[in-house]
């Protein structure tokens, strides 16, 4: 927000900027208030054709996926832009098209059951843009069964950084698929919020 | 001895020990250097040899007790930096008068520039040289040589510095090459000010200074600053109050420390935050702002894509049927995507198509849109595309394109092979050599309301003065040559009222009554109001009439002539003006002054740096006669930046305070700030003070840049724009 307004500031030393309020209002109201959120309606999901995502990057910032692709339980997800999520039992394990992006290489040492309740590993992440190799440790642990929802809990540190976080991914318990999580993905984007909606 | 080794020791302990690629990440938001004190980039106080990419400007701001400067700095090129400063004196007044300025503080003017000389390399640093203070009153004029080394995570500086930077005092080495390099005679200052001293630069006795840029890992990109300063505090500003400079009243405290020490916090990438500890006993504070205008979409990524059209095939059916079909397809698909129609007709396999379209600075990117949409809808018949453009009722450029070169590169944007067969040309524009001429509605009116600014800032009577206004603009095309431009302005909120200084001018006022004119005009005002009239005599050659209110200060009758051959870099062009000083009100009144103003222009452009160099040579507003020279480079953003000054022949005494007219502007395109294409630009120019010499007219839709894509260069330096 406070970006945008910054950069906002030339504009006011103008001396032939030729915008209308078309164009300033909207800007002005994103970089203050945000964009409106994308409603998950019963009346907007029966409008979707296809099965799809809804990422919330914070900030109002929603983008509306569609299902691309379902290859070996690995789910392609793309945008209207061509952006691309790709998800593997709800967790991201690749993207393209996005300001940052990732490529989880041992992708499939994601699970969420372990007889202990405290499954352990690490992931061999390739980060892009900038692009970098890194290590994150991991321990995942169902932590509520609550409701008509499993809620799990994925504990990451990335050494290298000296930082950790935790992931969270919300489980229906009759399917067994992801129907919401909370992800960071990369150390250059915000926690990313995912809506999946099956429509099949 | 000792403390220099647990120095280093210190230093070396802080270096990180980890790969190119993770560092981006342990040590993020540090693409850019920071900016010192001093405005330019560097240490605390003290400059290095880093710089900004080219097409960088930024605004730094820093507090440093007896100091207040904002600077305005611009790269516009990777090896050259310039930077406009401001200075607030706080331990002097503006002047002994409190009727002329209060108690307002002094205010110091300066230009700084910085070269380098040398890229660092694996195992050579960047080594740079800058003049600071060049051309104002000199009181921080200083000379340095320095160089920068990053080795892992922190960037070592070393440098020599002469002037106010030469404290340590060390025998000048210059002094081996030639004796007068021994002594630094700064006795030379023009009466006038504002003169180019190059006589003592890099003269006298030499400081030595360094420190190091530490970057902090896995802190957001803080970085820790450590600097031995080399400024002699006795050189710089008004260290002795009433002992050096009349207006002063209060000593500079001295320094008890040569070390200082600063952290600078990245909020983001573009935006610093700095604190600092200096002279032993100064808490100094400040920010910089920067954006690189270099790269194509600096800030936001566009997303105004072409538009498809929904079933291709279709059309090609319906089109193959009559050329009839084709025209009016053509029409009704490119007129909503803001390339109207003007002219069409098919010559065999060759469609012709006329447009026109205000939205993209980028002639590629819209001949590739139009083409996309012909791809798509011409029938198989079609296998060369002739795209023409006119503005103004003027015939620009044509582009005869191979129909399927553009196709069959399109999928993967091959653009260099799609470009290679497609030849440019000069376009001739003449109606009747259509087939298919839809009527224009005419007039049409474009017109928009946006929020303005004016502003006065550095007098005597106030640092900043400002007029929020809301204008309306307008264009009124009463055919597609003739049109009227204007600007009507209400003013909504000003601090005007205590805006007094008068002209002390000795020419006519032609630009020093500006307080005039913004006093009395922070109502409704008409900013400008121009009847224009185009006209192509002949090949190359272009013409504009004009009447009406060309700026806030004059209004008048006149017109100019531009050749412009289009496989020229170069062009050459004449005006010649019959003006009358507008009252100050700025409505629709006149005062008694009158002139005949008119120059001889040159314009070139060299197409690999996108430098363009323009000379206006003739009799200005004031009546004195003389060049305007003005340099700037543009960038693929669309973003430019530019030096002019000017000699005419008055008389520095007759010019006054500045001694001749010089400074500096920054355009920036407004799409840089949006996700959507649009042609405007928000524009900032500074002159250290407002004179009448060499005062020249502002009108609207100057021959230059109506023209602009009447020559190859134009559209050829945005060629990967074609599939964009």
């Amino acid at each position: 927000m406070i970006k945008k307004l910054f950069l906002l500031l030339p504009l006011l030393l103008q001396s032939c900027a030729f915008i209308s309020y078309n164009q300033i209002v909207p800007l002005i109201k994103s970089a203050t208030v945000g964009e409106d959120d994308i409603e998950l309606s019963d009346e907007f999901i029966a409008q979707q054709p296809y099965s799809f995502i809804r990422v919330d990057l914070g900030k109002g910032a929603n983008i509306i996926m569609v299902l691309q692709k379902i290859n070996d339980g690995i789910y392609t997800w793309i945008s209207s832009e061509g952006e691309k999520i790709v998800t593997f039992n709800g967790k991201i394990i690749r993207t393209s098209g996005l300001i940052h992006n990732i490529d989880i290489i041992n992708f499939k040492d994601f699970k969420y059951f372990s007889p202990l309740n405290n499954y352990s590993g690490m992931f061999n992440v390739m980060l892009k843009d900038p692009s970098a190799f890194i290590e994150q440790e991991f321990v995942i642990s169902l932590i509520d069964d609550e409701g008509d929802s499993l809620l799990f809990e994925e504990k990451m540190k990335l050494e290298v950084l000296n930082s950790s976080y935790s992931n969270y991914y919300w489980l229906d318990k009759r399917s067994g698929m992801a129907k919401l999580s909370k992800q960071k993905i990369h150390p250059m984007l915000p926690i990313l919020k995912i809506d999946f909606v099956y429509k099949y | 001895m000792r403390l220099i080794y647990y120095f280093l020791l210190f230093i070396l302990g802080l270096s990180g020990q980890l790969c190119a690629g993770i560092n981006d990440y342990i040590y993020p938001k540090s693409s850019y250097p920071s900016y010192s004190n001093s405005g330019t980039i560097g240490l605390i106080q003290m400059p290095s040899a880093r710089m900004m990419p080219a097409g960088s400007i930024a605004f730094s701001w820093s507090d440093s007790d007896p100091y207040q400067r904002g600077s305005f700095i611009g790269t516009p090129f990777d090896w050259f930096e310039a930077s406009y400063q401001y200075t607030d004196i706080n331990n002097a007044l503006y002047s002994l008068t409190p009727a002329f300025s209060g108690d307002q503080s002094y205010k110091d003017k300066s230009f700084d520039a910085k070269v380098l000389l040398f890229k660092e390399t694996d195992y050579l640093p960047a080594i740079a040289a800058g003049v600071r203070d060049m051309a104002g009153t000199g009181v921080f004029a200083s000379e340095y040589l320095v160089a920068s080394k990053k080795f892992r995570n922190i960037d070592f500086t070393l440098g020599l510095g002469w002037g106010a930077y030469s404290d340590n005092g060390m025998k000048n080495p210059l002094t081996s090459i030639d004796d007068s390099f021994e002594v630094r005679d700064v006795s030379d200052n023009s009466t006038q000010g504002g003169e180019f001293n190059l006589g003592y630069f890099y003269s006298g006795k030499v400081g030595v200074f360094g420190g190091a840029e530490i970057y902090l890992p896995n802190l957001n990109g803080t970085r820790l600053k450590i600097e031995y300063d080399s400024t002699d505090y006795e050189l710089e500003g008004f260290p002795f109050g009433e002992k050096s400079f009349n207006f002063a009243f209060e000593n500079v405290r001295q320094p008890s420390s040569k070390i200082n020490i600063g952290f600078v916090y990245p909020v983001f990438e573009s935006f610093h935050l700095k604190l600092n500890y200096i002279k032993g006993h100064t808490l100094s504070f400040g920010f910089a702002l920067n954006a690189n205008f270099g790269p194509k979409d600096p800030i936001i990524k566009k997303r105004d894509k072409h538009k498809k059209i929904i079933n291709p095939q279709a059309y090609k059916e319906v089109t193959a049927e009559s050329n009839d079909n084709l025209y009016r397809i053509s029409l009704m698909e490119l007129n909503p995507r803001g390339f109207p129609v003007q002219d069409a007709d098919v010559d065999g396999e060759t469609l012709k198509i006329v447009y026109a379209q205000s939205r993209h600075r980028s002639w590629a990117r819209s001949t590739g849109r139009v083409l996309r949409v012909l791809d798509d809808i011409a029938p198989e018949k079609i296998t060369k595309f002739e795209i023409s453009n006119i503005n103004g009722g003027l015939g620009t450029y044509t582009a005869k394109v191979n129909r399927s070169d553009f196709s069959d590169n399109k999928q993967e944007n091959l653009y260099k092979l799609a470009v290679k067969n497609i030849e440019l040309s000069e376009f001739e524009y003449n109606p009747d050599e259509f087939e298919f001429s839809p009527r224009a509605e005419m007039p049409a009116l474009f017109q928009s309301i946006v929020p303005t600014f004016r502003t006065q800032f550095g007098g005597p009577d106030g640092f900043f003065f400002g007029n929020l206004r809301i204008d309306y603009k307008g264009e009124l095309l009463l055919s597609k040559s003739l049109s009227i431009k204007t600007a009507i302005s209400q003013g909504i909120a000003n601090n005007f009222g205590e805006l007094k200084l008068k002209s002390d001018s000795v020419l006519p006022h032609v630009r020093t009554d500006i307080v005039q004119y913004l006093k009395q005009g922070t109502g409704l005002t008409v900013n400008h109001l121009q009847l224009d009239k185009f006209l192509k005599p002949a090949k190359s050659f272009y013409a504009k009439a004009s009447v009406g209110l060309f700026e806030t200060m004059f209004g008048g009758v006149g017109g100019e002539i531009l050749y412009r051959p289009f496989d020229s870099d170069w062009a050459i062009g004449a005006e010649l003006w019959k003006v009358k000083q507008r009252e100050y009100d700025q409505l629709f009144q006149f005062r008694d002054y009158e002139t005949l103003t008119g120059h001889i222009n040159l314009f070139y452009k060299e197409p690999r740096t996108q430098i363009l160099i323009m000379l206006k040579g003739g009799r200005f507003l004031a009546e004195d006669s003389g060049i305007h020279f003005d340099f700037s480079r543009r960038f693929k953003s669309g973003a430019r930046m530019g030096i002019f000054f000017a000699q005419t022949d008055i008389s520095e005494f007759e010019f006054g305070e500045g001694s001749f007219d010089k400074g500096f502007y920054f355009f920036i395109p407004v799409e840089t700030f949006f996700d959507q294409y649009s042609k405007g630009s928000a524009g900032f120019g500074l002159r250290p003070l407002t004179r009448d010499g060499a005062a020249f007219l502002r009108h609207r839709n100057t021959l230059y840049g109506v023209t602009d894509q009447a020559q190859a260069h134009t559209i050829n330096r945005d060629w990967d724009d074609i599939y964009d």
